[in-house]
Formats: C-alpha cells, sequence, structure tokens
C-alpha cells in the first residue's frame, strides 16, 4: 500500500525526489473471449516489472495511464483464460486489445495489480478528488492555481508571487486542512516552504481528502488535507526549464540525475530559483484617492538539495536528502507604506527513508522515515523612519525603530525540528489489511529578539520544546467479492509543551507545561454495482490539536492559553460516483457528494481591551454538495465541470458563560465562499501543424465565485463584502520529441477583472506567462 | 465516430457564452441609510476570526423596555472605528480600518444623513475631534505627532499643529483624548513606547496646552509625583471632562495595570489654572471599592454625571480568572466619588470585557453583557434604583450609549 512512498520529509524534500519522473503513455484497448468474441469484464491487464496495470470493464475495454517511453511488456491474464503477453515500444499512446482461449489452469490472483493508483484513491470510500499533473507537464500554472479550481477547495491569495495564501475545503481553512507532501506533514515548515512553491513539474498527482482525513497522514488536520505525490523520474534524466510571468517574476528549474556506473545507486540533484518584483498596481481599499504600486514586494527563493537513493542494500528502497532553501520576502504596505522591513529565512533538512516490503513476514510492508530540520527565520522591521505614499518620511514606531505594528523587530528564531514516521501494513489475506501509523513530532524553537525587547521594555520571547505523538491504527476489510470495502479508523493525539511566558497581570514570567491527549476516529464504506458505478459513504470524528502559537501567544499582545481544548469535528460525506471509458477511448466521470459537517470548540481569536487571546466558543455546522464532471466529448475536446455549494452556520446557541442568545445564531458565516464553480474546455491533437512526436492543447477556463460577505449579515446595510468574481484564463502548449521540448502560454484574468480573494487584498489583474523546458534523457 | 464539426463548433461557443453571462458583475446595494431617534446607540458582533467584526449604530426614541436588533443599523468596523458625538453630529474616526473620517448628521426626522468626510495621510489614528465653533474643530492623531484643525461643517482642514517636540522616547508623543476650556486646548498624551504602554521607568502624566486663537503649543505640563502615566483612553471620549466647577479631570489609565509601578488614578486642573493640581490625585488602584472585596486596574466607560459623580466600569483582575475576555465577568459597574476619592460598586452585575455606560437624564445607563443579558441596565442617580434586567436589548454585546443633547 505504502510502497510508492519514497520520500519522508514535506514539501521541501519534495524538491529533491525530482530526481524521479519521466514522461508518460497510455496503452488502452479491448480484450474479448477468442473464442466467442464477447467483451470480457475484470481482466487483469499489467505491465511487467511495474505497478501499473488495469482491470478490464463490462465492456472490455481497459485503460493504463502514466507509462513509461520505451519498450514495456504488457500480460493479459484472467482466471480460466491462457496468459497473454505483448511487448509494446512506447514511442506514444498505443491502442491495444487482446483475444484470450479459455483455459482450465487459473492465474494466481496475488500478480496482478488492478487500475492506475490513481484511479484506486479517487474510489476509495473517503471523498477524495485526484488529479494528475504528469497530463499538464507543460502547464505555466501552479499548484495553487490548480487546487482553486477543485470542487470543495478554494485557495485564496493576498498578492503575487510569495505572498500568503489560505486554502479552505468544503469551508474549513487554515490549520485545520493538513498538507502533506507524500504523506508527510508540511504545516509546521510553512514559514519556509509553501505548497505552491513546489513545482509542478516533479508532481505526479495531488490528492484532496474533504472532510476525513486518511490515518495513513500523521497530522491532527479535520477539515479535509492534501497530498503531494512526486513522481519517479528515470536513471538518466536532465530537466531544464524556464517560466517568465508578469511584474517580472521568473522561475529557473533544474534537475539532474543519474545511475552510478553499472550499480542500483541514484543520485539526484536539482536546483530551484524565483524571483518576483510583485509590482502591479492597485486601487488601496483605504483611501479612494490613492493608487499602490507595489514597490516593497520583491520575493526571492533559492532551493536546492542532493538525493542519493539505493535499492542494493537490505531494504527494498533506502533514500537520503539533503536540502537548502533561502527565502527573501519584502514586506507590502496596504494600509499604509512599507519601506524597509522584509522577511528572510533558512532551513536545513536531512532526511532518510526506507522501506521493504514483506519485512519480517509475507504481506508486511514497513516504511520507516525520520528527518532532521534546522531552520532560522527572521524578520527584519528597524527603519528608522516610516513613510507616507508619496515618499516623505516621518517618525518610527519607537526610538528604535519600526513601521509595522506597535515595536521594533530585528528577530533571529532558531528552531531544530526533528520528524520520525513508521508506517506498517500488512495484508491479512485478500479481504483484509491492517495499517498503523506512527508520528513522532519534537520541536525546540529558540527565539531572539533584542530590539523588540528594548522597544516594549521588557522580554517577550522564551525557549519553547513541544513533542506531539498521532497514532493511527486502520483496518481495511472487504466482501462480496470486494464488491463492498469498509475502513474504519482509530488515531490517539498527544501533544505537549513546555516554555515560560509573559503573563498578565504586570507580565510575570511564569513556567508553562501543557499536555493534552485525544481520541478520533472515522469509518468509511463503498459498495461498487458494477465497475463504472459505486456509492460511499463516511463519518469522522477528527480532532485538531491548538496550535503552539494558539497556546503560547506571542508573549505580548497575544497572551496564553494554556486550558485551550482541541476543535473536534463530526463529518459525514455520501457521495455517487460514475467512472466510464466507451469503446472511443472517451471517458465520462461524474461524481457527486453530499456532506455535513459539525465543528465544535473552534479556537477564535479574541480581542481584548489589553491583550488578546484565543478561546475555544465556536461552534459550525455545514451542508453541502458538490458535484464533479470531466468528459472526453471526442478525441481531441474534453470539457470539465465542477461546482460546490457549502452552506456553513454559525451552531452556538448562546453567547459563552451566559444564557444570552447568541446573535448570529443560524447565520450564514462570514468571509468564506459559500457557491463556486469552474467550467472549462481542452482542445488537444497530435501533430496538428504536421511533422512528428508533436502535441499541441489549448485549454480555456472560467473560475467563478459567488459574493460574499465579510461580515455575519446583520443589517441591510451591511457593505463590507468581497465581490463576485468570474475569472477566465486561456493556455496554450505545445511540445515536440515527445513531449522532450515543450513550450507553454498562459494568459490569466483575460479581461482584466477586479479580484479579491481575501478582503482588502486586491490581486493582479490580467497576467501573462511563457514557460520553456527541455528535457534529456 | 463521426465528428459533426457545426455542431461541436456550437457546443464550444455556447459554453463560452454562458461562461461569460454567468460572470456579469452583480448591481451594488442600495446606500441609503434612514434611522431615527434622539439616542445613538451602538452593538457589537464580532466575526468568527475574532480579529473582524462589526459594530452597528442606530437611533432610537427612548430608554422604554425594548429589544433591538442590527437589521437597519449603519455598521463599522469593530476594533477600528471609534464613534463619537459631538452636537447633532456623529464621527467614525478609523483607526486601521480606513483613511477617511466620516461625518453623519442626525436629520430633522431623526434619522442620519451621512454629510461629509476628510481623507487622513494612511497610520494617521485619530482618537479624539473637539469642537471649538460650528466652524472649528480639532482632530488628535495617536499615529502622527499632529493636531489637525478642520471645518466641521466643510471637512476641509484649515491647519496643523506639530507636537513631535513634546514625544518622550521617539518622535510622537500618542495624542489621546482632549478638551477645550477658556480658549485652552488640553491633550492628553499617552507617551507610549512599543506597545500600547509608557516606559515602565515613566510613570508620568503628560498634557499639553494649545492656545486655540494662535494654534501654538503653550506648553506640555507633567505631573510625575502620583505615579500614574497613560492618561485618558485612546478609544474613550469621556476620559477627560469638566464638572461644574469647571474643573477638568483626568482619568489616568497608567499603562492599563501592565506596569505594577504605575498606578490608576484622576489627576485635576482647576479652573482657569494651565498646571496640575498639586493638591488632587486620586489613587483608584490603591484605593479599596466598597460592595466588592478587590482592587481596580483600569476604569473603562467613563461618564460623569454631575455632582463630583463619575460612573464607569473597573477591570478587577481578580474576576478575570479563566482569562477569557468573552466569559470573565470582571467589568464591575462603579461610582466614583470625585470629591471624596471614593469607589463604589454598584449592585449590578459584572460584565465581560466589551461593557460600556451613556447618561440619560437622571439615569446612568450601563451597557452589561452579563450571564443572562446583553444590553443597557439603568441606575437612577436620584433613587439608586436599579433595573433588574437590561432595559434595552441589544443583539451583540452593547457598546455604545449617547443621548443627544445630554451635558456630558
Amino acid at each position: 500500500m505504502f510502497s510508492g512512498i519514497k520520500s519522508y520529509i514535506g514539501a521541501i524534500v519534495a524538491l529533491l525526489s525530482l530526481a524521479f519522473a519521466q514522461n508518460t503513455y497510455t496503452i488502452s484497448g479491448f480484450v474479448t473471449d477468442a473464442k466467442t468474441g464477447k467483451s470480457l469484464a475484470d481482466v487483469n491487464i499489467v505491465v511487467e516489472g511495474t505497478n501499473f496495470g488495469a482491470a478490464t470493464r463490462e465492456d472490455g475495454f481497459y485503460i493504463i495511464e502514466g507509462l513509461s517511453p520505451g519498450e514495456n511488456k504488457i500480460i493479459s491474464s484472467m482466471i480460466g483464460y491462457t496468459t497473454m503477453y505483448r511487448t509494446i515500444n512506447l514511442k506514444t499512446d498505443e491502442h491495444v486489445n487482446f483475444t484470450l482461449d479459455k483455459k482450465a489452469v487459473e492465474m494466481d490472483p496475488i500478480q496482478v495489480k488492478a487500475k492506475t493508483e490513481a484511479r484506486e484513491i479517487q474510489e476509495q470510500a473517503i471523498p477524495v478528488s485526484v488529479f494528475r499533473i504528469d497530463e499538464i507537464q507543460g502547464t505555466v500554472t501552479s499548484l495553487n492555481e490548480l487546487l482553486t479550481k477543485t470542487a470543495g477547495v478554494k485557495v485564496r491569495s493576498g498578492g503575487g508571487a510569495g505572498s500568503s495564501t489560505r486554502m479552505s475545503v468544503r469551508g474549513l481553512e487554515g490549520k485545520r486542512i493538513g498538507i502533506f507532501v507524500e504523506g508527510t506533514p508540511l504545516n509546521d515548515q510553512s514559514d519556509f516552504v509553501d505548497m505552491n512553491e513546489i513545482p509542478l513539474d516533479i508532481i505526479e498527482r495531488v490528492e484532496v481528502y474533504k472532510g476525513i482525513v486518511p490515518a495513513k497522514f500523521g497530522g491532527s488536520a479535520i477539515g479535509g488535507a492534501v497530498n503531494i505525490v512526486l513522481k519517479e523520474f528515470p536513471p538518466h534524466y536532465t530537466d531544464l526549464s524556464y517560466t517568465m510571468k508578469s511584474y517580472n517574476t521568473y522561475d529557473v528549474k533544474l534537475l539532474h540525475k543519474r545511475k552510478l556506473g553499472d550499480r542500483d545507486i541514484l543520485v539526484g540533484a536539482g536546483i530551484f530559483y524565483n524571483y518576483s518584483d510583485n509590482d502591479y498596481t492597485f486601487n488601496s481599499p483605504y483611501n479612494p484617492d490613492l493608487k499602490i504600486t507595489r514597490d516593497h514586494d520583491a520575493y526571492e527563493k533559492i532551493m536546492g538539495g542532493l538525493v542519493l537513493q539505493s535499492h542494493e542494500w537490505w531494504f527494498d528502497e533506502v533514500e537520503i536528502e539533503l536540502v537548502y532553501i533561502d527565502t527573501e520576502k519584502e514586506i507590502q504596505g496596504i494600509e499604509y507604506n512599507i519601506q524597509e522591513a522584509e522577511n528572510n529565512s533558512n532551513a536545513y533538512i536531512a532526511a532518510v527513508s526506507v522501506n521493504k516490503d514483506n519485512f519480517l513476514t509475507e504481506g508486511l510492508d514497513l516504511d520507516l522515515s525520520g528527518g532532521f530540520f534546522y531552520t532560522i527565520f527572521k524578520h527584519q522591521d528597524k527603519a528608522m523612519q516610516r513613510y507616507n505614499w508619496d515618499g516623505t518620511t516621518y517618525h518610527p514606531l519607537t526610538s528604535y525603530g519600526g513601521e509595522i505594528g506597535t515595536d521594533a523587530n530585528d528577530s533571529y528564531d532558531q528552531k531544530y525540528t526533528a520528524m520520525q514516521k513508521t508506517n506498517l501494513n500488512y495484508i491479512i489475506d485478500q479481504n483484509n489489511s491492517v495499517n498503523l501509523n506512527v508520528l513522532y513530532n519534537y520541536a525546540y524553537g529558540i527565539p531572539e529578539d533584542s530590539l523588540k525587547e528594548m522597544s516594549i521594555g521588557h522580554k517577550t520571547d522564551f525557549k519553547n520544546r513541544m513533542h506531539s505523538i498521532i497514532t493511527g491504527l486502520n483496518y481495511e476489510t472487504n466482501f462480496f467479492g470486494h464488491r463492498l470495502t469498509n475502513s474504519a479508523t482509530l488515531k490517539h493525539y498527544y501533544y505537549s509543551t513546555n516554555t515560560t511566558l509573559a503573563e498578565l497581570p504586570h507580565f510575570v514570567q511564569g513556567k508553562h507545561i501543557y499536555h493534552k491527549n485525544d481520541i478520533g476516529f472515522s469509518n468509511a464504506i463503498r459498495y461498487r454495482f458494477t465497475p463504472d458505478f459505486l456509492i460511499k459513504a463516511a463519518y469522522a470524528y477528527d480532532v485538531r490539536l491548538p496550535a503552539e502559537n494558539e497556546l503560547l501567544g506571542d508573549g505580548f499582545l497575544i497572551m496564553p492559553a494554556g486550558d485551550l481544548e482541541p476543535e473536534r469535528n463530526n463529518n459525514i460525506n455520501i457521495g455517487v460516483m460514475y467512472d466510464h471509458t466507451n469503446f472511443s477511448n472517451n471517458r465520462l466521470q461524474l461524481e457527486i457528494n453530499v456532506f455535513y459537517t459539525k465543528l465544535d470548540n473552534m479556537i477564535r481569536y479574541v480581542g481584548g481591551f489589553l491583550q488578546s487571546n484565543y478561546e475555544n466558543f465556536g461552534e459550525m455546522k455545514s451542508m453541502g454538495v458538490d458535484f464533479d464532471f470531466k468528459y472526453d466529448l471526442t478525441s481531441f475536446l474534453y470539457l470539465y465541470a465542477n461546482a460546490t455549494y457549502q452552506d456553513l452556520r454559525d451552531a452556538r446557541e448562546f453567547e459563552p458563560g451566559s444564557t444570552v442568545e447568541n446573535p448570529t445564531y443560524g447565520d450564514r458565516m462570514p468571509n468564506i465562499p459559500y457557491f463556486y464553480y469552474n467550467t472549462g474546455f481542452e482542445l488537444h491533437k497530435n501533430n496538428l501543424f504536421g511533422g512528428k512526436d508533436q502535441k499541441s492543447r489549448f485549454y480555456f477556463e472560467n473560475s467563478f465565485v459567488e459574493e460574499y460577505f465579510y461580515d455575519f449579515e446583520q443589517s441591510i446595510y451591511q457593505e463590507r463584502r468581497i465581490p463576485r468574481s468570474s475569472i477566465f484564463n486561456m493556455g496554450l502548449e505545445h511540445s515536440f520529441r515527445n513531449k522532450n521540448v515543450i513550450i507553454g502560454l498562459q494568459v490569466n484574468n483575460i479581461f482584466d477583472q477586479e479580484q479579491i480573494t481575501i478582503f482588502n487584498r486586491p490581486m493582479p489583474g490580467r497576467t501573462a506567462a511563457i514557460k520553456l523546458r527541455y528535457i534529456f534523457k | 465516430m463521426k465528428i459533426n464539426y457545426f455542431r461541436l463548433v456550437l457546443l464550444i461557443l455556447t459554453v463560452t457564452v454562458v461562461m461569460i453571462i454567468a460572470s456579469c458583475e452583480k448591481d451594488p446595494t442600495s446606500s441609503d441609510k434612514p434611522t431615527e431617534g434622539e439616542i445613538a446607540i451602538v452593538s457589537a458582533v464580532p466575526n468568527p476570526d475574532g480579529f473582524s467584526g462589526s459594530l452597528y449604530l442606530q437611533l432610537i426614541d427612548d430608554i422604554s423596555p425594548a429589544t433591538y436588533d442590527n437589521t437597519t443599523a449603519l455598521p463599522f468596523t469593530m476594533n477600528s472605528d471609534q464613534i463619537t458625538v459631538r452636537g447633532d453630529n456623529i464621527y467614525k474616526l478609523p483607526w486601521l480600518d480606513s483613511d477617511v473620517i466620516e461625518k453623519y448628521t442626525r436629520n430633522d426626522e431623526g434619522g442620519l444623513d451621512k454629510t461629509g468626510e476628510y481623507i487622513m495621510e494612511a497610520n494617521s489614528g485619530p482618537t479624539s475631534i473637539i469642537y471649538q465653533n460650528d466652524t472649528k474643530a480639532y482632530i488628535a492623531l495617536s499615529g502622527r505627532p499632529k493636531i489637525l484643525i478642520v471645518n466641521p461643517l466643510t471637512m476641509e482642514k484649515s491647519g496643523e499643529i506639530d507636537i513631535s517636540a513634546y514625544a518622550v522616547g521617539d518622535g510622537n508623543p500618542d495624542a489621546q483624548q482632549m478638551i477645550i476650556r477658556d480658549g485652552k486646548l488640553f491633550v492628553a498624551l499617552a507617551q507610549a513606547v512599543g506597545g500600547f504602554y509608557a516606559s515602565p521607568d515613566r510613570a508620568k502624566v503628560d498634557v499639553l496646552v494649545i492656545n486655540t486663537e494662535m494654534n501654538v503649543v503653550e506648553k506640555m505640563i507633567t505631573e510625575e509625583t502620583s505615579s500614574f502615566s497613560q492618561p485618558t483612553r485612546p478609544i474613550e471620549a469621556n476620559q477627560i471632562f469638566t464638572d461644574e466647577n469647571n474643573d477638568i479631570y483626568i482619568i489616568c489609565q497608567s499603562a492599563f495595570g501592565a506596569v505594577p509601578s504605575h498606578k490608576l488614578g484622576i489627576l485635576r486642573i482647576k479652573n482657569g489654572e494651565t498646571e496640575f493640581d498639586a493638591g488632587y490625585s486620586f489613587n483608584m488602584e490603591d484605593a479599596p471599592i466598597i460592595n466588592d472585596p478587590f482592587n481596580a486596574t483600569t476604569l473603562f466607560c467613563a461618564q460623569y454625571a454631575g455632582n463630583g459623580k463619575l460612573y464607569g466600569q473597573a477591570a478587577v483582575m481578580a474576576y478575570f480568572t479563566t482569562g477569557s475576555f468573552v466569559e470573565d465577568r470582571f467589568f464591575v459597574p462603579v461610582e466614583v466619588d470625585l470629591y471624596a476619592q471614593t469607589i463604589t460598586a454598584l449592585d449590578l452585575p459584572r460584565s465581560n470585557g466589551f461593557g460600556s455606560t451613556g447618561l440619560y437624564e437622571d439615569k446612568i445607563m450601563f451597557g452589561l453583557a452579563t450571564d443572562t443579558d446583553n444590553g443597557f441596565y439603568t441606575y437612577d442617580m436620584a433613587t439608586g434604583e436599579i433595573s433588574a434586567e437590561a432595559i434595552i436589548k441589544t443583539t451583540g454585546t452593547p457598546f455604545y450609549f449617547k443621548h443627544f443633547g445630554e451635558e456630558w
């Protein structure tokens, strides 16, 4: 189950796992009985020596995606029939039919693997959307742009490249959503790498789990999760790309991988460089007479790393990775001008992962991984003058300088983080399997900001230690020849912190040790009526542990809240899925999910008269439906549409600690989109302009979000709102030499419409981008 | 499969047209904002994030028992906008939400009309507006070292007074609340250094004295014997006032309790004087609260009501037991006798940290968020009668009360 996992540490390591991917092709065709000519269903089609395979549908059709170019040996087998072999030299997508002869000898069913991994995940009992990135490898788009076009998902951004983003799944966002790379949580490293910064070129697929988070992911997410699965690259591979976008934004990427002599040891190296001025102009939300050009929003990131992978030793695979990341980001003012403050961060990462199938006993697979992070975060805000929009200056915040907030800063926050993950998967028999996942996390933070201490007159930042252990146990069982699948999960969460804090009144320093324990569980069930049609239902009770900043505050304006309880979420999902591919290889996919969520103990920020803090007093109910449609209308035209309606309501009946009715009880939760859809079409054709081994793709898409309020809607004069947006994008890709040379063009927001996804944070208007990519193999 | 290209193109065009039509903008909402009444009340409703939310301003006729929702109230920004009444005008003084001061005027029908606006420099942080006459008003800024002079009729600036020379520790003395008496503008200065607090090493109270005829600073007076600091609260106009003797009283928040050596207290500038009254210093923090076993840390929601009686809500940190500003009822309604220098807890329920106080004829209106209701309780100053429950119930916490025409 987890044999595909090859890498441990977060998105950062993703950069290194670059090492292992390539262009891919598709084989499809039909299988019939040689004597009767009738279509054969449930025939196993596998590619020898790989995990790729599929089972034929009722009409005998099969399709296998993601195959490497070159020779592939295809095996067609079915109990009671003679096994057939065909060797295909893949240079492009191929159509291969089989006719099988009946025979008395049965195949060993263990040898076969049915369907692509992506489709297997899609057909899991829990609600999940999967999209394969390798199908759009020339695209200029970003991961966030792809995610926000997924049913049930919205990604909101405060600006251009490097800006903060907020992803929501069915209306839950922030820390409630888990971000994973190869199953390893990324949330703790969000200061150093953003999911959006992972180049699409190294991603194989993205899995978006909605509402229910599988046990194999170790985090304490409750609203959903995004798991990024990385590509496997061939043994000898070099990949160079250059992307140029509006506002002096460019990305450069260089990957190289090679095999060491005749040994089964692979080494890879990669370097990524991103830069943007982000200098677009927008109307100030605060001053009707002011236009602001973002002249202090430059962003620069360098990521590099090395990876060594071997299959020679006792483990099936051993991988060692080293990564370095440097990020520099100026801070753009919107409420007021900022000209000097900036953030800088460095991350040093080392990771080892090993895996072995049939560990100790047949059917038991082991994945072990460990990572060590040393990170430094620096926030510098020590300007000795502040700036008006016209460039003139005035006094700083304090006598020690400062432009932002209430004090000067020159922080140097060091953090040591260690993570260890153990995953054991045991296939008991054809119908039963059990999975145990244990994630241990240790963090030791050493914050320092002597300038801040001087400017406010007392110490606010103290060393802190945090431990967490999250254990998940999953049992999956199948009935009626795998028509019915049930997956039950139990999770245990443990979390402790140890720190010193300055508290009210009088900022007295005291030692604080917090321990938290909690339990979550879920059950998901799926019934397959036919190979194309299934229903699924799931229930989950999940827990989100309070985040470090929520428990500890900031030592100054946000006071600690050691008695914070975890957030608890009940989630129910019922879905119907239809996925059919006809004789012309045209695929129709339809999926509808309805869901219900009840979130208790919501952690909310409360502004006090002196300090603020986080408190548990929110409750929220949500009901909704999302719909997903994808259709290959012809061999060259693909259509898609998805829509989401999510009705999130305040469910707290009374004001905290009182019998006073909550004035917003039953009201729609503000600042969360409640209706949005995405539509688009794509035209794609081989050798459109003659020649050979060329592919062209043109796409046009629309993303619509209905207007929604920023505040609870209490008054008929309520004005603060995030306006309706309907953004159109288009793009063109052309590849040569079997996708080894790719040119991509994209125009976003074609009609240059005003776009705001976070209140008072206008986005750029129309932008354009061009990408050139060259692959040597 | 045979392709009908005409139908195909038609389909693509249809999809495209549908997508474009669906994207058309909605008409903006009408902005007519009629309201009515003799009393301005404001309630606060926070958003789930806690950082944001709205204040809802509406006019009501009287204090007859009633429950008001916010359906026809004007929304303002919570944690940013300060609402101040001057005559028949209501000013929205924004902090970070906007650079625009908005002025609303009560009309003959008892409604509100938006009658002006003034665009400030970014980061100005206006804390108070005070009239000298119908055509001249001063606006204190906490974010800039200056006092603006504007014509409140036209909302046009006619000048400004640079006060940067009076800053201690940085370039801004942090102007707070103001009052005009006998041609002198008295400006309380917070002298905050980083954050919202005065320097722990400086337990002093600074007030600027400005000549309103010349619009020049005459002097800065400093009181340094009482261990007080930070005169007035930046979002509360009634923290500086005059009594019937024309004496000025100034509530000193003194680092809001964060610095042990700074004490909550009240100072006085006597009628005709431009120096602190050396004979008057009321240390409220160390004074016992009559009818309550604990002491006050701050005094918010102040309302002077004549006869030397000041009403307000004292933050008593001993009741801040769970660390929740929402759940802990730690605001104690009190009566302060300025002359006798006593502080007495009234027999009213305690509120959480979001109360208010106003004056309606001979009654004090205590806006309280209690265990059982949200709204304005009454305290009859003549009889001492206290309402058993909130007379005016609000939707959200009772944030502000102003009866037009009251002297204080």
